[in-house]
């Protein structure tokens, strides 16, 4: 087995690179050999060969013989390949590492042959993360490099909202004659955080759970607060602002005016990123679980800015956690984490979830007294009965749901119908859905028209 | 999306093999144009493969070139030109495969040319020193064919074995 190795640049931050001389900008690493074997392509020959000999004696054409040591040398040729030492070098480079959502990046891949033999046949893939789209251009390139020599290839991606890293590169190398074929992988680390102008949305309408801490959900007990609630008896030291003094005029009795107390909620936005809710419709550009991620960026501003205390967590992997609060260092936390959390990248969780087991996490995590936004498509059974089970426990869930059904085919026409019979249940159950058809209505329109129906 | 991965070979792998077989069509078709033909119908199994991408079509124009160069032996052609219509032979599967495993790999929109090109020239070059080895030989050996097919016959039994070696 051959000795490779493989220099790789490293420039995650371009703006950072470029303040480093570049002979410091390389570090040499191994270049990771992943397989290597023969193709056996010339194997065919040898048989054709064979053929040709033995069809050249019995015909007795010299001429068709000869035709067979032809083939023969070939085989030669290929018997006489042996995989030998590469090195190469490999850059990537980002036209911009923090871009906007839906900003093109140009991404330069540059291979040098920094060994002392010619690469003749080298097939490179770069490792775009699965979660981004090519937009112009291919990350796989073919060439053959001398030794010092370099390609370099373009092409360009389309950014989505969170934190990327870029896979290994793979460099296939066959020798001349194709004999072995190589598979090398090469770590060259860059990431992408793709950023999202997430504007607060009007908070939704919260259920009537609130934590005892002044806000502005309206409970039905008395006290201090705007609207009216109920006038009742005097007690020593009620604050003078709230003493009936019609009623004392024309009775000459001291009552108090409650009004209904407004409290702080706190909340906890789920959202769903499981396999199932990695759905869409086919002109979607982006699944149905991108929707939620972005749905709950800016509703979690929108909480925070009404004065609720707001806290994030996945359904899907227990590895993202907030814990509800409030204040400008929460706000900034709880932005970071849908920039650069890998799994609020769009990216479906990987391996099977158990829901009962997520259900059991939460539930032991969660403060009392804390309500649910739940984002999820609900394109499955497993995210109706979430809810149903924490809006039982005492936590009111309310449902914000991107529809990801279509009714072009009848598969999706009874997806739909499946759905549609959830969100039915659900209500049933008590629990609010916010049945978001994106193709007809923005987010906050849908806010307003359900606030609206709910406060009446 | 600009990437398409199936079968179907790079575009440069495509025009090598189509040179090299009308090339080899060229070279036979003064010689014998049964074998000319036979050779020139590889050209649909290039073009097949290409549109639809199957292995198939490089097996189906590996069939076609042994039957022309059969032919063209059969029909006397001389050593000179036969050895070239094999080497344009050998050129034309060489670079359909390797650009089939292109298209597969890479895709078949993928720039590969410089890689095609490295491959498919050093083919030909390789092919051109054993023709010219062979061409020698005959020309200078006194003891006539028979030597020559018995030297083959002990070379064949050795790849043979070197082959079967190589597949367990």
């Amino acid at each position: 087995m051959s000795v490779q190795s493989v220099t790789t640049e490293v420039p995650t931050d371009v703006s950072a690179a470029a303040d480093i001389a570049p002979e410091a900008q390389l570090s040499t690493n191994s270049l990771e050999l992943v397989s290597e074997q023969p193709t056996n392509r010339w194997m065919g020959l040898a048989a054709v060969s064979l053929l040709f000999l033995g069809a050249g004696t019995i015909l007795a054409e010299p001429s068709v013989v000869l035709l067979s040591a032809l083939g023969l040398g070939y085989v030669l040729y290929d018997r006489l390949q042996q995989p030998k030492p590469i090195e190469l070098g490999v850059t990537r480079t980002l036209s911009e590492p923090t871009p906007d959502v839906d900003d093109e990046v140009a991404i330069t891949l540059t291979i040098k042959n920094i060994g002392q033999r010619p690469v003749t046949d080298l097939r490179v893939i770069d490792g775009v993360p699965s979660s981004i789209e090519v937009s112009e251009g291919t990350p796989r390139r073919a060439t053959a490099l001398r030794p010092g020599q370099e390609s370099t290839f373009n092409y360009k991606i389309e950014a989505t909202r969170g934190y990327h890293a870029f896979d290994p590169v793979t460099l296939i190398v066959r020798d001349i004659a194709g004999t072995y074929e190589r598979v090398f992988s090469a770590e060259v680390p860059s990431e992408l955080h793709g950023h999202a102008d997430d504007d607060p949305f009007p908070p939704v309408t919260l259920r009537q759970l609130a934590s005892g801490v002044v806000g502005r959900i309206e409970t039905s007990e008395g006290g201090p607060g705007v609207e009216f609630h109920a006038v009742r008896e005097y007690r020593p030291g009620d604050p003078l602002n709230r003493i009936d003094w019609n009623r004392r005029a024309r009775s000459g009795e001291l009552a108090t005016v409650d009004f209904r107390r407004e409290q702080m909620a706190t909340v906890m936005l789920v959202i769903d990123i499981r396999p199932s809710a990695h759905v869409g419709r086919p002109e979607d550009e982006r699944p149905a679980s991108e929707r939620c991620i972005e749905a709950a960026a800016s509703m979690f501003i929108g909480l925070l800015d009404a004065g609720d205390r707001v806290g994030i967590t996945t359904l899907g992997t227990r590895s993202l956690w907030l814990p509800p609060g409030m204040g400008a260092d929460h706000r900034e936390h709880g932005r970071l984490l849908f920039t650069r959390h890998p799994s609020l990248a769009g990216r479906p969780a990987e391996g099977t979830v158990s829901v009962a087991s997520e259900e059991w996490a939460l539930d032991h995590r969660i403060p009392d007294s804390t309500q649910l936004v739940f984002i999820t498509p609900l394109a499955d059974g497993g995210a109706s009965r979430y809810a149903t089970r924490f809006e039982a426990r005492g936590h009111p869930v309310t449902i914000l749901s991107p529809d990801p059904c279509g009714d072009d085919t009848t598969g999706r026409l009874v997806a739909n119908i499946e759905r549609q019979f959830r969100i039915k249940r659900l209500r049933a159950d008590g629990i609010r859905v916010l049945d978001w058809d994106y193709s007809e209505d923005s987010l906050p329109t849908l806010i307003e028209r359900f606030s609206e129906r709910w406060s009446r | 999306m600009t990437e398409a991965f199936d079968d179907r070979p790079t575009r440069g792998a495509i025009l090598g093999a189509i040179l090299a077989t009308v090339g080899m069509t060229a070279v036979l078709v003064i010689i014998s144009p049964i074998a000319a033909g036979i050779a020139a119908t590889g050209i649909l199994f290039i073009l097949a493969t290409g549109f639809h991408g199957s292995r198939f079509g490089i097996i189906g124009l590996v069939l076609v070139l042994v039957l022309s160069l059969l032919a063209a032996g059969i029909a006397g052609a001389p050593i000179p030109s036969l050895l070239a219509a094999g080497i344009l032979a050998v050129t034309a599967w060489d670079m359909l495969e390797q650009g089939w495993t292109l298209g597969v790999q890479v895709g078949h929109r993928t720039p590969a040319g410089r890689s095609e090109l490295v491959h498919g020239g050093s083919t030909l070059l390789v092919g051109a020193a054993i023709a010219g080895v062979l061409v020698a030989l005959v020309s200078t050996i006194p003891f006539g064919w028979s030597v020559i097919a018995v030297l083959l016959a002990i070379l064949a039994g050795l790849f043979a074995i070197l082959a079967l070696d190589a597949m367990a």
